[in-house]
Protein backbone atom coordinates (compact mmCIF):
# COMPACT_ATOMS: atom_id res chain seq x y z
CA UNK A 1 0.00 0.00 0.00
CA UNK A 2 2.88 2.27 0.82
CA UNK A 3 4.30 1.62 -2.60
CA UNK A 4 1.02 2.48 -4.20
CA UNK A 5 0.76 5.69 -2.26
CA UNK A 6 4.29 6.56 -3.21
CA UNK A 7 3.47 5.95 -6.84
CA UNK A 8 0.36 8.06 -6.61
CA UNK A 9 2.22 11.05 -5.24
CA UNK A 10 2.92 13.88 -7.63
CA UNK A 11 6.59 14.27 -8.27
CA UNK A 12 7.34 17.65 -9.87
CA UNK A 13 10.60 16.34 -11.23
CA UNK A 14 9.03 13.30 -12.78
CA UNK A 15 6.29 12.64 -15.29
CA UNK A 16 2.86 14.05 -14.40
CA UNK A 17 0.98 12.01 -11.77
CA UNK A 18 -2.25 10.13 -12.18
CA UNK A 19 -4.14 12.87 -10.37
CA UNK A 20 -4.07 14.99 -13.49
CA UNK A 21 -5.87 12.32 -15.50
CA UNK A 22 -9.64 12.16 -15.98
CA UNK A 23 -11.27 10.34 -13.07
CA UNK A 24 -14.93 10.32 -13.97
CA UNK A 25 -14.83 7.10 -15.99
CA UNK A 26 -12.24 5.13 -14.08
CA UNK A 27 -10.46 4.94 -10.77
CA UNK A 28 -6.73 5.36 -11.23
CA UNK A 29 -5.93 4.50 -7.65
CA UNK A 30 -7.80 1.21 -8.02
CA UNK A 31 -6.07 0.59 -11.34
CA UNK A 32 -2.66 1.15 -9.79
CA UNK A 33 -3.57 -1.04 -6.84
CA UNK A 34 -4.62 -3.86 -9.14
CA UNK A 35 -1.11 -3.95 -10.62
CA UNK A 36 0.64 -3.77 -7.27
CA UNK A 37 1.58 -0.12 -7.78
CA UNK A 38 3.61 -0.80 -10.89
CA UNK A 39 3.03 1.86 -13.55
CA UNK A 40 4.90 -0.09 -16.21
CA UNK A 41 2.44 -2.97 -15.89
CA UNK A 42 -0.46 -0.54 -15.96
CA UNK A 43 0.88 1.01 -19.14
CA UNK A 44 1.10 -2.38 -20.83
CA UNK A 45 -2.37 -3.30 -19.68
CA UNK A 46 -3.77 -0.07 -21.05
CA UNK A 47 -2.10 -0.71 -24.39
CA UNK A 48 -3.53 -4.21 -24.60
CA UNK A 49 -6.95 -3.01 -23.47
CA UNK A 50 -7.05 -0.40 -26.23
CA UNK A 51 -5.90 -2.97 -28.76
CA UNK A 52 -8.44 -5.58 -27.68
CA UNK A 53 -11.44 -3.25 -27.45
CA UNK A 54 -12.40 -3.29 -31.15
CA UNK A 55 -12.32 -7.09 -31.26
CA UNK A 56 -14.30 -7.41 -28.03
CA UNK A 57 -16.97 -5.04 -29.29
CA UNK A 58 -17.18 -6.82 -32.62
CA UNK A 59 -17.70 -10.12 -30.81
CA UNK A 60 -20.33 -8.64 -28.51
CA UNK A 61 -22.22 -7.23 -31.51
CA UNK A 62 -21.97 -10.56 -33.29
CA UNK A 63 -23.17 -12.46 -30.21
CA UNK A 64 -26.14 -10.12 -29.79
CA UNK A 65 -27.02 -10.25 -33.49
CA UNK A 66 -26.91 -14.05 -33.52
CA UNK A 67 -28.34 -14.39 -30.04
CA UNK A 68 -25.36 -16.51 -29.11
CA UNK A 69 -25.58 -16.64 -25.33
CA UNK A 70 -22.34 -18.53 -24.73
CA UNK A 71 -20.27 -16.12 -26.80
CA UNK A 72 -21.97 -13.10 -25.23
CA UNK A 73 -21.39 -14.39 -21.73
CA UNK A 74 -17.75 -15.15 -22.36
CA UNK A 75 -16.78 -11.93 -24.15
CA UNK A 76 -18.76 -9.75 -21.74
CA UNK A 77 -17.09 -11.59 -18.84
CA UNK A 78 -13.67 -10.80 -20.33
CA UNK A 79 -14.54 -7.12 -20.79
CA UNK A 80 -15.97 -6.95 -17.29
CA UNK A 81 -12.84 -8.54 -15.81
CA UNK A 82 -10.52 -6.15 -17.64
CA UNK A 83 -12.65 -3.10 -16.81
CA UNK A 84 -12.74 -4.01 -13.11
CA UNK A 85 -8.95 -3.94 -13.03
CA UNK A 86 -9.06 -0.26 -14.04
CA UNK A 87 -11.90 0.63 -11.70
CA UNK A 88 -13.97 1.41 -14.77
CA UNK A 89 -17.29 0.86 -13.06
CA UNK A 90 -19.48 2.12 -15.89
CA UNK A 91 -17.91 -0.27 -18.37
CA UNK A 92 -17.85 -3.20 -15.97
CA UNK A 93 -21.51 -2.68 -15.02
CA UNK A 94 -22.52 -2.53 -18.68
CA UNK A 95 -20.49 -5.68 -19.37
CA UNK A 96 -22.03 -7.48 -16.41
CA UNK A 97 -25.49 -6.71 -17.77
CA UNK A 98 -24.58 -8.33 -21.08
CA UNK A 99 -22.85 -11.25 -19.37
CA UNK A 100 -26.03 -11.96 -17.41
CA UNK A 101 -28.13 -11.74 -20.60
CA UNK A 102 -25.79 -14.21 -22.27
CA UNK A 103 -25.88 -16.55 -19.30
CA UNK A 104 -29.68 -16.47 -19.12
CA UNK A 105 -30.12 -16.52 -22.91
CA UNK A 106 -32.36 -13.48 -22.63
CA UNK A 107 -31.74 -10.99 -25.42
CA UNK A 108 -34.51 -8.46 -24.81
CA UNK A 109 -32.77 -5.10 -24.48
CA UNK A 110 -29.43 -6.56 -25.59
CA UNK A 111 -29.00 -4.03 -28.40
CA UNK A 112 -29.36 -1.16 -25.94
CA UNK A 113 -27.01 -2.83 -23.46
CA UNK A 114 -24.50 -3.30 -26.25
CA UNK A 115 -24.74 0.37 -27.18
CA UNK A 116 -24.29 1.31 -23.53
CA UNK A 117 -21.14 -0.80 -23.25
CA UNK A 118 -19.80 0.68 -26.46
CA UNK A 119 -20.38 4.17 -25.11
CA UNK A 120 -18.68 3.35 -21.80
CA UNK A 121 -15.66 1.90 -23.57
CA UNK A 122 -15.45 4.94 -25.83
CA UNK A 123 -15.39 7.15 -22.74
CA UNK A 124 -12.34 5.27 -21.48
CA UNK A 125 -10.30 5.85 -24.59
CA UNK A 126 -9.34 9.52 -24.03
CA UNK A 127 -8.33 8.80 -20.44
CA UNK A 128 -6.24 5.85 -21.50
CA UNK A 129 -4.70 7.79 -24.38
CA UNK A 130 -3.79 10.65 -22.04
CA UNK A 131 -2.22 8.21 -19.56
CA UNK A 132 -0.26 6.49 -22.32
CA UNK A 133 0.93 9.87 -23.57
CA UNK A 134 2.03 10.95 -20.10
CA UNK A 135 3.93 7.76 -19.44
CA UNK A 136 5.78 7.86 -22.73
CA UNK A 137 6.41 11.61 -22.68
CA UNK B 1 13.18 -23.03 -11.51
CA UNK B 2 9.39 -23.22 -11.19
CA UNK B 3 7.39 -23.32 -14.40
CA UNK B 4 4.04 -21.55 -14.17
CA UNK B 5 1.43 -22.00 -16.86
CA UNK B 6 -1.06 -19.13 -17.06
CA UNK B 7 -4.30 -20.00 -18.85
CA UNK B 8 -6.64 -17.16 -19.71
CA UNK B 9 -8.41 -16.07 -22.88
CA UNK B 10 -8.04 -12.40 -21.89
CA UNK B 11 -4.73 -10.88 -22.93
CA UNK B 12 -5.17 -8.21 -20.28
CA UNK B 13 -5.47 -10.81 -17.50
CA UNK B 14 -2.69 -13.01 -18.91
CA UNK B 15 -0.40 -10.00 -18.87
CA UNK B 16 -1.41 -9.02 -15.36
CA UNK B 17 -0.90 -12.51 -13.92
CA UNK B 18 2.44 -12.91 -15.67
CA UNK B 19 3.71 -9.50 -14.63
CA UNK B 20 2.64 -9.89 -11.02
CA UNK B 21 4.58 -13.16 -10.85
CA UNK B 22 7.58 -11.70 -12.65
CA UNK B 23 7.81 -9.00 -9.98
CA UNK B 24 9.07 -11.71 -7.61
CA UNK B 25 12.50 -11.90 -9.19
CA UNK B 26 14.01 -14.15 -6.52
CA UNK B 27 12.06 -17.17 -7.67
CA UNK B 28 13.31 -17.10 -11.23
CA UNK B 29 10.02 -18.27 -12.68
CA UNK B 30 9.51 -19.53 -16.16
CA UNK B 31 6.07 -18.29 -17.10
CA UNK B 32 4.26 -19.79 -20.05
CA UNK B 33 0.88 -18.83 -21.42
CA UNK B 34 -2.10 -20.47 -23.08
CA UNK B 35 -5.34 -18.82 -24.10
CA UNK B 36 -7.64 -21.75 -23.39
CA UNK B 37 -7.81 -25.21 -21.88
CA UNK B 38 -7.08 -27.12 -25.08
CA UNK B 39 -3.98 -25.04 -25.82
CA UNK B 40 -2.83 -25.49 -22.22
CA UNK B 41 -3.15 -29.28 -22.37
CA UNK B 42 -1.27 -29.31 -25.66
CA UNK B 43 1.54 -27.29 -24.04
CA UNK B 44 1.59 -29.62 -21.05
CA UNK B 45 2.28 -32.57 -23.33
CA UNK B 46 5.67 -30.99 -24.04
CA UNK B 47 6.47 -29.33 -20.74
CA UNK B 48 4.70 -30.16 -17.51
CA UNK B 49 4.50 -27.03 -15.35
CA UNK B 50 4.90 -26.99 -11.58
CA UNK B 51 1.68 -25.04 -11.17
CA UNK B 52 -1.19 -23.84 -13.36
CA UNK B 53 -3.03 -20.55 -12.87
CA UNK B 54 -6.27 -20.52 -14.82
CA UNK B 55 -9.34 -18.46 -15.52
CA UNK B 56 -12.63 -20.33 -15.35
CA UNK B 57 -14.70 -18.82 -18.13
CA UNK B 58 -12.96 -19.47 -21.43
CA UNK B 59 -13.95 -20.43 -24.95
CA UNK B 60 -14.01 -24.12 -25.82
CA UNK B 61 -13.06 -26.24 -22.84
CA UNK B 62 -14.05 -24.17 -19.83
CA UNK B 63 -12.06 -23.93 -16.62
CA UNK B 64 -14.07 -26.65 -14.94
CA UNK B 65 -13.37 -29.20 -17.67
CA UNK B 66 -9.76 -28.08 -17.77
CA UNK B 67 -9.30 -28.64 -14.02
CA UNK B 68 -10.81 -32.11 -14.39
CA UNK B 69 -8.52 -32.94 -17.31
CA UNK B 70 -5.41 -31.78 -15.43
CA UNK B 71 -6.47 -33.73 -12.36
CA UNK B 72 -6.67 -36.92 -14.41
CA UNK B 73 -3.60 -36.49 -16.62
CA UNK B 74 -1.31 -34.59 -14.22
CA UNK B 75 -2.48 -35.33 -10.68
CA UNK B 76 0.65 -33.80 -9.15
CA UNK B 77 0.24 -30.43 -10.87
CA UNK B 78 -1.76 -28.04 -8.68
CA UNK B 79 -4.24 -25.70 -10.32
CA UNK B 80 -5.03 -22.24 -8.95
CA UNK B 81 -8.24 -20.59 -10.11
CA UNK B 82 -8.69 -16.93 -10.88
CA UNK B 83 -12.26 -16.21 -9.90
CA UNK B 84 -14.34 -13.27 -10.97
CA UNK B 85 -17.79 -12.06 -10.16
CA UNK B 86 -20.16 -14.53 -11.78
CA UNK B 87 -17.87 -17.54 -11.63
CA UNK B 88 -18.30 -18.39 -7.95
CA UNK B 89 -20.42 -21.50 -8.55
CA UNK B 90 -18.00 -22.75 -11.18
CA UNK B 91 -15.16 -22.15 -8.75
CA UNK B 92 -16.79 -24.26 -6.04
CA UNK B 93 -17.27 -27.07 -8.58
CA UNK B 94 -13.67 -26.71 -9.71
CA UNK B 95 -12.37 -26.86 -6.13
CA UNK B 96 -14.41 -30.02 -5.66
CA UNK B 97 -12.85 -31.41 -8.82
CA UNK B 98 -9.41 -30.89 -7.40
CA UNK B 99 -8.29 -27.28 -7.88
CA UNK B 100 -5.74 -26.42 -5.20
CA UNK B 101 -6.72 -22.84 -4.41
CA UNK B 102 -8.22 -19.67 -5.86
CA UNK B 103 -7.57 -15.97 -6.04
CA UNK B 104 -10.35 -13.43 -6.65
CA UNK B 105 -9.61 -11.39 -9.75
CA UNK B 106 -9.83 -8.13 -7.83
CA UNK B 107 -7.23 -9.25 -5.28
CA UNK B 108 -4.56 -10.62 -7.56
CA UNK B 109 -2.02 -7.93 -6.72
CA UNK B 110 -2.31 -8.76 -3.02
CA UNK B 111 -2.78 -12.50 -3.06
CA UNK B 112 -1.63 -14.13 -6.29
CA UNK B 113 2.07 -14.31 -5.50
CA UNK B 114 1.62 -15.64 -1.98
CA UNK B 115 -0.94 -18.18 -3.14
CA UNK B 116 1.28 -19.49 -5.94
CA UNK B 117 4.27 -19.71 -3.59
CA UNK B 118 2.22 -21.48 -0.94
CA UNK B 119 0.78 -24.00 -3.40
CA UNK B 120 4.19 -24.61 -4.94
CA UNK B 121 5.69 -25.26 -1.50
CA UNK B 122 2.95 -27.73 -0.60
CA UNK B 123 3.23 -29.46 -3.97
CA UNK B 124 7.01 -29.67 -3.61
CA UNK B 125 6.63 -31.26 -0.19
CA UNK B 126 4.04 -33.64 -1.60
CA UNK B 127 6.34 -34.64 -4.45
CA UNK B 128 9.19 -35.23 -2.00
CA UNK B 129 6.91 -37.31 0.17
CA UNK B 130 5.71 -39.23 -2.87
CA UNK B 131 9.31 -40.01 -3.82
CA UNK B 132 10.06 -41.08 -0.29
CA UNK B 133 6.93 -43.24 -0.22
CA UNK B 134 8.07 -44.99 -3.37
CA UNK B 135 11.24 -45.99 -1.53
CA UNK B 136 9.30 -47.85 1.15
CA UNK B 137 10.03 -51.56 0.79
CA UNK B 138 7.50 -52.72 3.30
CA UNK B 139 4.82 -51.15 5.42
CA UNK B 140 3.55 -53.06 8.43
CA UNK B 141 0.56 -52.15 10.50
CA UNK B 142 -0.55 -54.06 13.60
CA UNK B 143 -3.79 -53.07 15.25
CA UNK B 144 -5.95 -54.24 18.14
CA UNK B 145 -9.41 -52.80 17.72
CA UNK B 146 -12.36 -52.40 20.04
CA UNK B 147 -15.73 -53.46 18.71
CA UNK B 148 -16.53 -50.07 17.28
CA UNK B 149 -17.84 -49.95 13.69
CA UNK B 150 -16.47 -46.39 13.30
CA UNK B 151 -12.95 -47.75 13.73
CA UNK B 152 -13.44 -50.13 10.82
CA UNK B 153 -14.01 -47.28 8.39
CA UNK B 154 -10.90 -45.53 9.73
CA UNK B 155 -8.77 -48.65 9.36
CA UNK B 156 -9.92 -49.18 5.78
CA UNK B 157 -9.26 -45.55 4.93
CA UNK B 158 -5.80 -45.65 6.49
CA UNK B 159 -4.81 -48.81 4.64
CA UNK B 160 -6.07 -47.36 1.37
CA UNK B 161 -3.87 -44.33 1.94
CA UNK B 162 -0.86 -46.54 2.60
CA UNK B 163 -1.58 -48.41 -0.64
CA UNK B 164 -1.88 -45.14 -2.54
CA UNK B 165 1.36 -43.73 -1.17
CA UNK B 166 3.22 -46.85 -2.12
CA UNK B 167 1.57 -46.80 -5.58
CA UNK B 168 0.68 -50.41 -4.86
CA UNK B 169 -2.28 -50.49 -7.21
CA UNK B 170 -4.57 -48.25 -9.20
CA UNK B 171 -7.62 -46.47 -7.82
CA UNK B 172 -10.07 -49.21 -8.83
CA UNK B 173 -8.07 -51.96 -7.17
CA UNK B 174 -7.74 -49.78 -4.12
CA UNK B 175 -11.50 -49.54 -3.88
CA UNK B 176 -11.76 -53.31 -4.28
CA UNK B 177 -9.23 -53.83 -1.53
CA UNK B 178 -11.12 -51.42 0.69
CA UNK B 179 -14.40 -53.23 0.14
CA UNK B 180 -12.77 -56.61 0.85
CA UNK B 181 -11.14 -55.36 4.05
CA UNK B 182 -14.35 -53.81 5.26
CA UNK B 183 -16.20 -57.07 4.63
CA UNK B 184 -13.61 -59.05 6.57
CA UNK B 185 -13.57 -56.56 9.46
CA UNK B 186 -17.36 -56.38 9.69
CA UNK B 187 -17.46 -60.16 9.67
CA UNK B 188 -14.98 -60.26 12.55
CA UNK B 189 -17.06 -57.72 14.44
CA UNK B 190 -20.58 -59.03 13.81
CA UNK B 191 -20.18 -62.79 13.47
CA UNK B 192 -16.98 -63.14 15.49
CA UNK B 193 -16.74 -60.89 18.52
CA UNK B 194 -20.39 -59.91 18.91
CA UNK B 195 -21.69 -63.39 17.94
CA UNK B 196 -24.65 -62.00 16.02
CA UNK B 197 -26.84 -64.33 14.00
CA UNK B 198 -26.92 -63.89 10.23
CA UNK B 199 -30.24 -62.03 10.50
CA UNK B 200 -28.96 -59.75 13.28
CA UNK B 201 -25.79 -59.06 11.33
CA UNK B 202 -27.83 -58.05 8.26
CA UNK B 203 -29.84 -55.65 10.40
CA UNK B 204 -26.71 -54.16 11.95
CA UNK B 205 -25.05 -53.69 8.58
CA UNK B 206 -28.14 -52.06 7.17
CA UNK B 207 -28.21 -49.63 10.10
CA UNK B 208 -24.51 -48.86 9.78
CA UNK B 209 -24.74 -48.32 6.03
CA UNK B 210 -27.39 -45.66 6.67
CA UNK B 211 -25.10 -43.92 9.12
CA UNK B 212 -27.18 -44.96 12.10
CA UNK B 213 -25.88 -46.43 15.31
CA UNK B 214 -26.95 -49.97 16.01
CA UNK B 215 -28.76 -50.86 19.23
CA UNK B 216 -27.51 -54.44 19.06
CA UNK B 217 -23.91 -53.34 18.73
CA UNK B 218 -24.23 -50.77 21.52
CA UNK B 219 -25.72 -53.40 23.83
CA UNK B 220 -23.04 -55.98 23.22
CA UNK B 221 -20.22 -53.46 23.39
CA UNK B 222 -20.83 -53.31 27.17
CA UNK B 223 -21.89 -56.92 27.80
CA UNK B 224 -19.47 -59.65 28.81
CA UNK B 225 -18.02 -61.65 27.16
CA UNK B 226 -18.38 -59.57 23.98
CA UNK B 227 -17.07 -56.31 25.42
CA UNK B 228 -13.61 -57.72 26.15
CA UNK B 229 -13.04 -59.14 22.69
CA UNK B 230 -10.76 -57.39 20.22
CA UNK B 231 -10.25 -57.51 16.49
CA UNK B 232 -6.62 -58.08 15.54
CA UNK B 233 -5.32 -56.75 12.24
CA UNK B 234 -1.89 -57.45 10.87
CA UNK B 235 -1.27 -55.76 7.52
CA UNK B 236 1.97 -56.11 5.59
CA UNK B 237 2.20 -54.16 2.34
CA UNK B 238 5.31 -55.10 0.45
CA UNK B 239 6.62 -54.68 -3.04
CA UNK B 240 5.16 -57.93 -4.32
CA UNK B 241 2.01 -58.37 -2.29
CA UNK B 242 -0.22 -56.96 0.40
CA UNK B 243 -1.17 -59.45 3.10
CA UNK B 244 -3.86 -58.86 5.68
CA UNK B 245 -4.57 -61.15 8.60
CA UNK B 246 -7.79 -60.36 10.48
CA UNK B 247 -8.63 -62.32 13.60
CA UNK B 248 -11.48 -62.02 16.05
CA UNK B 249 -11.81 -63.46 19.54
CA UNK B 250 -15.17 -65.06 18.97
CA UNK B 251 -16.01 -68.73 19.34
CA UNK B 252 -15.18 -69.41 15.72
CA UNK B 253 -17.43 -71.21 13.30
CA UNK B 254 -17.48 -73.83 10.63
CA UNK B 255 -15.98 -72.03 7.70
CA UNK B 256 -17.84 -71.79 4.45
CA UNK B 257 -16.36 -73.14 1.29
CA UNK B 258 -14.55 -70.31 -0.45
CA UNK B 259 -16.34 -69.73 -3.76
CA UNK B 260 -14.52 -69.77 -7.07
CA UNK B 261 -13.21 -66.43 -8.20
CA UNK B 262 -15.18 -64.88 -11.05
CA UNK B 263 -18.06 -67.34 -10.84
CA UNK B 264 -21.16 -65.25 -11.68
CA UNK B 265 -23.46 -67.79 -10.06
CA UNK B 266 -22.08 -66.86 -6.67
CA UNK B 267 -23.42 -63.33 -7.06
CA UNK B 268 -26.98 -64.64 -7.10
CA UNK B 269 -26.66 -66.21 -3.68
CA UNK B 270 -27.73 -63.88 -0.92
CA UNK B 271 -25.82 -65.64 1.82
CA UNK B 272 -22.06 -65.38 1.72
CA UNK B 273 -21.97 -62.14 -0.26
CA UNK B 274 -19.04 -60.92 1.82
CA UNK B 275 -17.13 -64.06 0.98
CA UNK B 276 -17.89 -63.61 -2.71
CA UNK B 277 -16.52 -60.08 -2.59
CA UNK B 278 -13.41 -61.19 -0.74
CA UNK B 279 -12.77 -63.94 -3.24
CA UNK B 280 -13.26 -61.73 -6.27
CA UNK B 281 -11.30 -58.76 -5.03
CA UNK B 282 -8.37 -60.60 -3.47
CA UNK B 283 -5.95 -63.10 -4.96
CA UNK B 284 -5.94 -65.42 -1.96
CA UNK B 285 -8.52 -65.93 0.78
CA UNK B 286 -7.86 -68.52 3.49
CA UNK B 287 -9.38 -69.21 6.89
CA UNK B 288 -7.79 -70.88 9.86
CA UNK B 289 -9.28 -74.12 11.16
CA UNK B 290 -11.07 -72.40 14.02
CA UNK B 291 -12.82 -70.08 11.59
CA UNK B 292 -11.91 -66.91 13.48
CA UNK B 293 -9.05 -65.72 11.30
CA UNK B 294 -8.94 -64.84 7.63
CA UNK B 295 -5.86 -64.14 5.56
CA UNK B 296 -6.29 -61.98 2.48
CA UNK B 297 -3.55 -61.56 -0.10
CA UNK B 298 -3.42 -59.15 -3.00
CA UNK B 299 -0.58 -59.55 -5.47
CA UNK B 300 0.93 -56.48 -6.99
CA UNK B 301 0.33 -56.20 -10.69
CA UNK B 302 3.22 -54.17 -12.04
CA UNK B 303 1.48 -53.20 -15.25
CA UNK B 304 -1.39 -51.76 -13.26
CA UNK B 305 0.73 -49.56 -11.04
CA UNK B 306 -0.10 -45.93 -11.55
CA UNK B 307 0.68 -42.78 -9.66
CA UNK B 308 -2.51 -41.42 -8.24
Amino acid sequence: MKEIERNCELDPEAKPGLESLPVDVLDWAAALKSVGGDRAILREMVAIFLKECPRWLAEVRQAVARENGNLLRRVAHTIKGASVQFGAHGASTAALRLETMGQDGVFAGAQEACACLESELQRLEPAFAQFAGQQSG
Amino acid sequence: MPIVLVVDDSRVDRLLVGKLLEKEGSLDWVITYAENGEAALALMEDVVPHVVVTDLIMPGMDGLEFVGAVRVAYPHVPVILITGQGSETLAIDALERGAASYVPKGEMADKLLDTVKQVLAVARADRSYQRLSECIVQNRLTLRLDNDPALIASVVDHIQQLLARMSFCDATERVHLGVALEEALLNALCHGNLALTAEQARLVRSELSQGQSSRLVLERQVQPPYRDRKIHVDAVIGQEEARFVIRDEGAGCARSAVPERGDPRTLERRAGRGLVLLRNFMDEVTFNDAGNEVTLVKKRRRAAVVRV
